[in-house]
């Protein structure tokens, strides 16, 4: 029985709200989505879907919209639980709705399965009701030794969102458990299970590839593999600046580095010395291109040593010496420190 | 600095002075308004220019106090000062229309460019502000105010944290302002705001969505969930429709039933039992008039009437379908709407909306009922024909033609032919007359005749009915929970069950002794028995337009088959109503339900909307609330900045306050110093605080400055100010300007102060007096100074 496994769709969402790319990836979360589901019906007799298929309680014409994708693979079976981010209020449309006959939704809080003949396979699962759920309701769960293969499919993984320990669903007797919420992927073997991740990276935080699960159940176990699908990639960009750097200059590396990866979406970061007089304009950078955001951690070239040396015992001298012993973090007083000796020192090289 | 010398064109009362100050004090004596106060505002104006300010009018009013009085256009002057081994001049005119600035390096004998800038550097940091609280010393007023110590305090914090008179404290806090109203002004003010609005409308809307009633987990009848309540309207409607239809039905029948009745004249029972009453009179006349014949043999009457007594049975209630052997229209209105239960079933319905395919059926039926060997006898005739037609031919056509041959073959294939005719004709009339026909009635008599007829024709029936079961059943499986159905159901099999019992009964007839007892009529009785028939035809007639019975005696059965047809339909036409109002009020129950139903379902519709809009709303919000957290974070970073900024600010100000406090200490000191030489001893502690508050140390006891006598308050301002002017320019190289300020000491304070001045002061003093006792003093204390009267 092959199967794909994939969770934290997050439809719906806006990534990036605000910025000039964000309607793009809004689409993009549908397309690979959509292409998801084509794949699962080219190759797969069940599709699993472990949570946070939409970003919020979805609507109406989303969940048209879904169907529509499940209908047109009729011939491979789908398991749904309602997650953290999509779970069933009151009056959810997402509980309620009809789906096509190839789709089961495990809508109950407690874990509730689903038989599919044809492939010989139960899936256990349950779906939120609320946005955190405390409870380590898995604890303890075990499958049915009946013959058949079971599988768990499962929205949790931190405090806040049913605590959950791998190790104690070991030998619990599930062929796979599927997991969601986490959105980086992560294989547990001893289960055997994996977190998928989300197929499309959903903010700055998610860095790196993202993609799916596909498997298949065997008499001799659970073989799996991660298939990478999306369509852009949160990636950081650092840069070392030198006194002489300009805003200008760091403008042009940014854009040949995008124009050389397309698909990147960049955190930069800025490091090195800047002229002590110098602030780089990071709002024309933010504008510049796919920039997501920027840390800039450049600090001006003075010789903070040499300054309290030079100046032990005069102002500038004690205002390093008293910022040194303020409670603030080391961020803030660093910042203090450049705006004071550049307010100190303006016209005084 | 040192002033040098100064010319004054035209300034005030003065004019065309020109005055050169050397090294020592100097000592402008002069009587009231002659021009003391005005030579040291000349000078200070040289060095400052004109005060500037923000009100028109102010300006205009320290411009306008000192305009010549002689109407000079030459509104200026120059002062020489000398600073640090150079010499400068510095010309200024004004005039507010021509004010001008000019200052010339006479020691390299060039003009500098811009002045102003040049003599902010020259003065060293020294303000208009600054230089009247420490340089300069009014009469009176030696107390500096609160905004001038706070500049005094700037001034010696910073030069002496700085190390250099180059790093300006002061300036750097206002950058730092500067810098933060920069960053605050950068800020988005209304994010926060907006987003925490967004947040309490979220809250409250899912507080709305919590509120709201949840169909999907309901459990009681009115809070049924929207998929029940269109399931139930659903039903509701096929309720509805299905009981409109069997209204319908019945409606039709009964207009059928009604419409037939008025055809054959029939309007109740009574009349139907009147015409059966005079049917059986007729029929016992006949056979008395078969009596009177006096031939044949004598039967019983129940043995002669075997044929046609089913009139018991009609009034019994015993009657079955499929007894009307003749008239299948009329059985199939029988059965369809008129069982015993008096009630329409579907599979009458069907039947009644299938009567004339049915109709069709039964007439290619009767045509293929003819006599097979009538069929192979016309066959076998009508070939003969075709041969011999085929060697007349050939005897027309051969060598040996023969012409009478050929004659004789087609007369003879003629006759063949028309006898073929004949016989086809002959079978379709007779199937259409059932065999029934008056030879047979004469030879055989009645009773065996119309039993053999009826016999042929129940099995007829009965195979037509067997036939049409399993379309029967198809239609009853399209009800599965109708009561109608299972009563339908039933009624096929007790029909059948019925009808086997009388086809038996017509079995065992075949053997029973009143077949083989059968009556014959003599040509003697024919004709008064012709008479009676006479009635029976215009009955039959009457009752039966389209019947194709023959004999009198089914004539007669047809009748009583019309009559007991008109009975049923009579009796059903008052079942039906109230079968039809069953209907009907079921119907309108439904509807009322339904209408109940669609109520709750547009209830639920709406709640369903409210919610799905509410959802939306909030999709809406948490869409905008994602959207503001970059602007959120955007603010979350300049917030920092401003942090930072807050604390420069914070930590250059304490340097600042510690910085003045540990000079306080000093200052504390060297005031108590100073005045203790001022005072010869009686104030020899002083406190100086922050603001420059000032307290006295006397016998253990601290006494505010302002409780001691007004020459000691002036002492000590004097020499908090002489103090400072220590701290600010320790060279001691900046003049000292005191205007009438010994005015109200006395010879012995007045000598004190004088005598520290000229011994503690390295630099320029001028003494602006407008008494003599000054030059007395000074001449006294035998000390060199410059003279300069007014």
């Amino acid at each position: 029985m092959k199967f794909i496994h994939t969770a934290d769709v997050h439809l719906g969402a806006k990534p990036d709200a605000g910025r000039p790319w964000s309607q793009q990836r809004e689409k993009a979360l549908w397309q690979t989505f959509a292409k998801i589901t084509r794949e699962a019906g080219r190759s797969a007799d069940l599709l699993l879907i472990a949570g946070d298929l939409f970003h919020r309680p979805p609507l109406r014409a989303e969940l048209t919209e879904v169907c529509g994708l499940f209908e047109d693979i009729p011939n491979t079976y789908v398991a749904i639980v309602a997650g953290n981010h999509d779970y069933l209020g009151p009056g959810s449309l997402y509980e309620s709705w009809k789906w096509p006959d190839n789709v089961a939704f495990l809508s109950t809080p407690e874990l509730s399965s689903v038989y599919f003949e044809d492939i010989d396979t139960v899936v256990h699962g349950f779906s939120y009701r609320q946005p955190e759920i405390t409870t380590p309701i898995l604890d303890g769960v075990s499958a049915p030794n009946d013959g058949h293969k079971h599988i768990l499919l499962a929205h949790c993984g931190d405090a806040n969102h049913v605590p959950f320990r791998p190790e104690s669903a070991a030998g619990a007797g599930f062929s796979y458990v599927a997991m969601g919420h986490i959105h980086q992927p992560k294989h547990y073997p001893e289960l055997p299970g994996a977190m998928c991740g989300s197929p499309e990276p959903l903010d700055r935080t998610d860095m790196g590839q993202r993609g799916y699960i596909a498997g298949e159940l065997t008499d001799s176990g659970c073989p799996i593999h991660w298939v990478p699908c999306a369509t852009a990639q949160y990636t950081s960009l650092t840069l070392k600046v030198s006194p002489q750097t300009t805003t200008t200059q760091i403008l042009n590396h940014v854009r040949a580095y995008q124009e050389k990866h397309p698909t990147y979406i960049c955190r930069l970061r800025l490091t090195g010395l800047r002229r002590q007089d110098t602030e780089y304009d990071l709002d024309l950078l933010l504008d510049s291109g796919r920039i997501v955001d920027i840390t800039d951690e450049t600090a001006p070239d003075l010789d903070y040593e040499q300054l309290i040396y030079e100046h032990k015992n005069d102002i500038i001298g004690r205002f390093i010496g008293q910022l040194g012993a303020s409670p603030e973090p080391d961020r803030v007083r660093k910042k203090a420190a450049e705006y004071g000796l550049r307010a100190l020192m303006e016209g005084n090289p | 600095m040192k002033i040098v010398k100064l010319h004054i064109n035209s300034f005030g009362c003065l004019e065309n002075l020109s005055i050169d100050f050397d090294d020592s004090f100097l000592l402008v004596e002069g009587p009231n308004e002659s021009g003391k106060s005005t030579l040291l505002a000349f000078i200070r104006a040289m060095l400052f220019g004109m005060e500037k300010s923000r009100s028109r009018a102010l300006r205009d009013n320290t411009v306008n106090r000192y305009l010549p009085w002689s109407g000079n256009p030459a509104y200026g002057g120059s002062l020489e000062i000398e600073e640090k081994g150079q010499q400068y001049s510095i010309y200024r005119n004004f005039d507010a229309n021509r004010s001008t600035c000019r200052v010339f390096n006479e020691t390299e004998h060039s003009e500098i460019e811009a002045p102003e800038v040049f003599l902010r550097d020259l003065l060293r940091g020294l303000t208009p502000q600054l230089f009247d609280s420490t340089l300069s010393v009014a009469q009176l007023t030696a107390q500096p105010g609160k905004p001038l110590s706070d500049e005094l305090r700037n001034h010696i914090v910073n030069l002496r944290t700085t190390g250099t008179a180059g790093i300006d404290v002061n300036s750097a806090l206002n950058r730092l302002k500067v810098k933060k109203r920069s960053l605050q002004s950068a800020l988005s003010r209304t994010a926060q705001g907006e987003a925490d609005d967004l947040n309490r409308q979220a809250a409250a809307l899912q507080r709305q969505l919590s509120a709201a009633r949840d169909p999907s987990s309901a459990s009681s009848p009115e809070q049924a969930s929207l998929s029940d309540l269109e399931q139930q309207k659903a039903a509701l409607e096929e309720t509805i429709r299905r009981h409109g239809e069997q209204h319908q039905a019945l409606a039709k029948l009964a207009e059928a039933d009604k419409a037939d009745l008025q055809k054959l004249g029939i309007t109740s029972e009574e009349q139907i039992d009147k015409t059966i009453e005079d049917l059986d009179a007729l029929y016992d006349e006949m056979l008395n008039a078969r009596s009177r014949t006096g031939s044949g043999e004598s039967a019983s009457p129940n043995e002669r009437l075997a044929g046609y007594r089913p009139t018991d049975q009609y009034t019994t209630g015993q009657y079955t379908t499929g007894r009307n052997p003749t008239n299948h229209h009329a059985v199939d209105h029988h059965t369809a709407g008129h069982n015993l239960a008096g009630h329409p079933t579907p599979d009458d319905i069907d039947r009644y909306f299938a009567q004339e395919q049915n109709d069709e059926e039964e007439n290619t039926e009767s045509n293929a009922e003819r006599t097979p060997l009538r069929t192979v006898l016309a066959v076998v005739l009508f070939c003969a024909a075709a041969i011999m037609f085929i060697f007349a031919f050939s005897s027309f056509r051969g060598e040996n033609a023969n012409g009478l041959r050929a004659a004789l073959l087609i007369v003879g294939g003629v006759i063949l032919m028309f006898i073929t005719i004949i016989l086809v004709f002959r079978s379709g009339n007779r199937s259409r007359h059932f065999n029934i026909d008056m030879d047979d009635v004469y030879t055989y008599g009645v009773s065996r005749v119309l039993k053999e007829a009826e016999r042929e024709n129940n099995v007829d029936y009965r195979r037509k009915r067997s036939e049409k079961k399993p379309g029967n059943r198809r239609n009853a499986e399209d009800y599965p929970n109708d009561q109608d159905y299972r009563d339908a159901d039933d009624y096929p099999d007790a029909d059948d069950d019925q009808d086997a019992d009388d086809y038996r009964d017509a079995d065992d007839y075949q053997d029973s002794d009143d077949f083989r007892g059968a009556v014959t009529f003599p040509k003697a009785g024919a004709d008064q028995l012709r008479s009676r028939q006479d009635t029976v035809e215009k009955l039959y007639a009457k009752y039966c337009p389209d019947g194709t019975a023959i004999s009198t005696i089914g004539m007669m059965n047809e009748i009583v088959f019309t009559l007991d047809d008109c009975r049923a339909k009579i009796k059903n036409a008052q079942t039906s109503a109230g079968r039809m109002k069953n209907e009907m009020d079921e119907l309108l129950a439904a509807q009322q339900r339904l209408s109940e139903v669609n109520a709750q379902l547009e209830k639920a519709q709406k709640d369903a909307w409210r919610r799905e809009q509410l959802y939306e709303e909030l999709r809406r919000l948490e869409d905008r609330k994602d959207a503001l957290e970059e602007t959120l974070a955007r603010n979350a970073r300049i917030q920092e900045d401003i942090t930072a900024v807050d604390l420069a600010i914070k930590t250059l100000q304490e340097l600042s306050s510690n910085s003045f406090g540990t000079l306080g200490f000093y200052l504390d000191q060297r005031v108590s110093q100073i005045a203790e030489d001022l005072t010869d001893g009686s104030c020899a502690d002083i406190t100086v605080n922050g603001d420059l508050d000032i307290t006295i140390r006397q016998a253990g006891r601290l006494i505010p400055l302002s409780q001691a006598s007004r020459g000691t308050i002036e002492q000590i301002w004097l020499a908090l100010r002489m103090a400072s002017i220590e701290f600010i320019w320790p060279d001691g190289d900046m003049p000292v300007f005191l205007d009438d300020t010994l005015i109200t000491y006395d010879d012995e304070r007045m000598t004190a102060t004088l005598r520290w001045l000229l011994s503690n002061y390295p630099g320029q003093i001028f003494l602006f007096t407008c008494h003599r006792r000054e030059a007395k003093v000074l001449s006294g204390l035998s000390v060199p100074y410059q003279w300069i009267q007014f």
